[in-house]
């Protein structure tokens, strides 16, 4: 914290004209702002998360893995912080420690105050990386069972050969195309985890048609994606999308099982991260 | 913005359920997700039996906070559906719309209403005054309309109406006297030469 009232009302100063500057797309000179006021006053996690902002930018990233680092210190619960981070981190290609920090910016975003939610820029950034790791590891898994598909085969072909030649009557034949056809099966079951299919509709918000980012419950018991049910209520009325039963928004409850369950669905089906 | 995602998602799942449903939305042109058309079958034991009606949809930029604009290009004779314009009245597509709905829950709630006539909050008042004064010639006149305009032999009406102007005869009047004898060229043009 700053050390005097004078002082930090000069860093407010420093730090909306940042932001200024930051919104009108001059991103040197609002970094130029954001540095003043934190040689000024070295303990604020914004200042560092707006600089961040600044350098992602302009594409500066071990700026911005910098200032997000200093964010976090000083305030370990800083969304924007987090999230930037993660950025930085999957820029140079640390996926696992990205994603990470994605997370952890997705789980203190959701319910955050409407201002300064981010809920949505998170979950697609966190998607991306997330689909592209399963890509790739799916990918390694196809390849593998592929590999084993086919030594079974082998070794099944090899066996019924060697019994032909023992003299063994058609029977033999039979199973041995039976037995072809099972380790078809088998092999298709298992591959089955990794196409991508339809996301079950519960796990979805009847508005955005989509899997829930940060699902909320109604007081009619349905459950809506947080941000889009807000929009609902501001724009169209405060009332139930499915059921029009009267709702205002403090009525909204988060949906911690829901949120689980998306969590476990995408655990096992990374391709339904696909948001694109 | 639309909301492009989500309309993505509509229409895939409309084109899933069209066995079922026989209700499709299919983007007027590519790539333009904002303008689209729906195509509903008539009802079963209804005058619009029979007849394949094409609704026109604009998305506003709210959507789906906002209702789609709908609006008949097919011909139709019903109350609550503007013999003119093609205009609907219809309560959840104004007033009653709801985010959860879609476009093809929207497009079912207007097959619903050529099965159910609202004559007394009605769109197109001459035919809300038939309906009511004189039911017979309303389901004679919307069977008529639904025969002429609404089936698949009725469908290429714009290329006939082209036809017949490049034959030298008025657009309007080409129109109309295909719309008087049903959609048959011939005789269209028969009515043509006679009058």
């Amino acid at each position: 914290m700053c050390p005097t009232v004078a002082l930090s009302a000069t860093v407010e100063k420093l730090r909306q004209e940042g932001n200024t500057y930051f919104n009108k797309g001059k991103f040197g000179a609002a970094i130029d702002k954001y540095t003043e006021a934190i040689t000024l006053c070295p303990k604020v996690s914004v200042l560092y998360t707006n600089r961040a902002l600044c350098h992602l930018k302009r594409n500066e990233w071990a700026r911005v893995e910098e200032d997000s680092r200093n964010a976090i210190q000083l305030d370990s619960n800083c969304v924007k912080g987090h999230y930037t981070m993660g950025l930085a981190l999957l820029q140079k290609q640390e996926y696992p420690e990205g994603v990470k920090e994605l997370e952890r910016a997705l789980d203190l975003g959701r319910g955050a105050d409407p201002n300064g939610y981010m809920v949505e820029e998170i979950w697609q950034e966190l998607a991306k990386a997330k689909y592209m790791e399963w890509e790739q590891a799916s990918s390694e898994r196809a390849w593998e069972l592929q590999k084993l598909k086919h030594a079974c085969e082998s070794a099944l072909i090899e066996k019924h050969d060697a019994f032909q030649m023992e003299g063994f009557l058609d029977e033999a034949g039979t199973t041995h195309m039976q037995q072809l056809q099972a380790l078809e099966r088998v092999f298709e079951k298992a591959a089955e985890a990794d196409t991508a299919s339809e996301v079950p509709d519960y796990l979805c918000c009847r508005i955005t048609l989509d899997i829930f980012r940060d699902p909320v419950i109604t007081p009619s018991g349905v459950t809506y994606e947080r941000s889009v049910i807000l929009n609902h209520l501001e724009k169209v009325g405060e009332f139930d999308p499915i059921t029009r039963e009267p709702v205002e928004p403090s009525q909204l409850i988060p949906n911690f099982a829901i949120k689980e369950a998306v969590q476990a669905y995408l655990q096992e089906n990374g391709w339904a991260y696909r948001t694109w | 913005m639309v909301d492009f995602a989500r309309v993505q998602k509509e229409l895939q799942e409309c084109s899933r359920d069209i066995e079922r449903s026989g209700i499709k939305v299919v983007p007027k042109s590519d790539g333009n997700l904002a303008h689209l058309v729906g195509t509903i079958p008539g009802p079963i034991g209804t005058p619009y039996e029979g007849g394949t009606f094409q609704i026109d949809i604009a998305l506003p930029d709210a959507y789906p906070f906002e209702p789609p604009k709908m609006q008949f290009t097919t011909k139709v004779w019903h109350p609550n559906i503007s013999s003119q314009s093609g205009a609907i009245c219809l309560d959840i597509l104004k007033d009653q719309w709801s985010p959860a709905l879609t476009l093809k829950t929207a497009l079912l709630s207007v097959q619903a209403l050529l099965s159910a006539p609202q004559p007394d909050d009605p769109q197109d008042a001459v035919v809300a005054q038939q309906y009511l004064r004189d039911y017979q010639t309303f389901v004679g006149t919307a069977r008529y309309w639904t025969e002429s305009f609404a089936k698949t032999s009725s469908l290429g009406i714009d290329e006939k109406v082209k036809r017949l102007v490049e034959m030298g005869f008025p657009e309007s009047r080409a129109r109309s006297a295909l719309e008087t004898v049903g959609g048959d060229e011939n005789l269209a043009l028969e009515n043509l030469c006679s009058g």
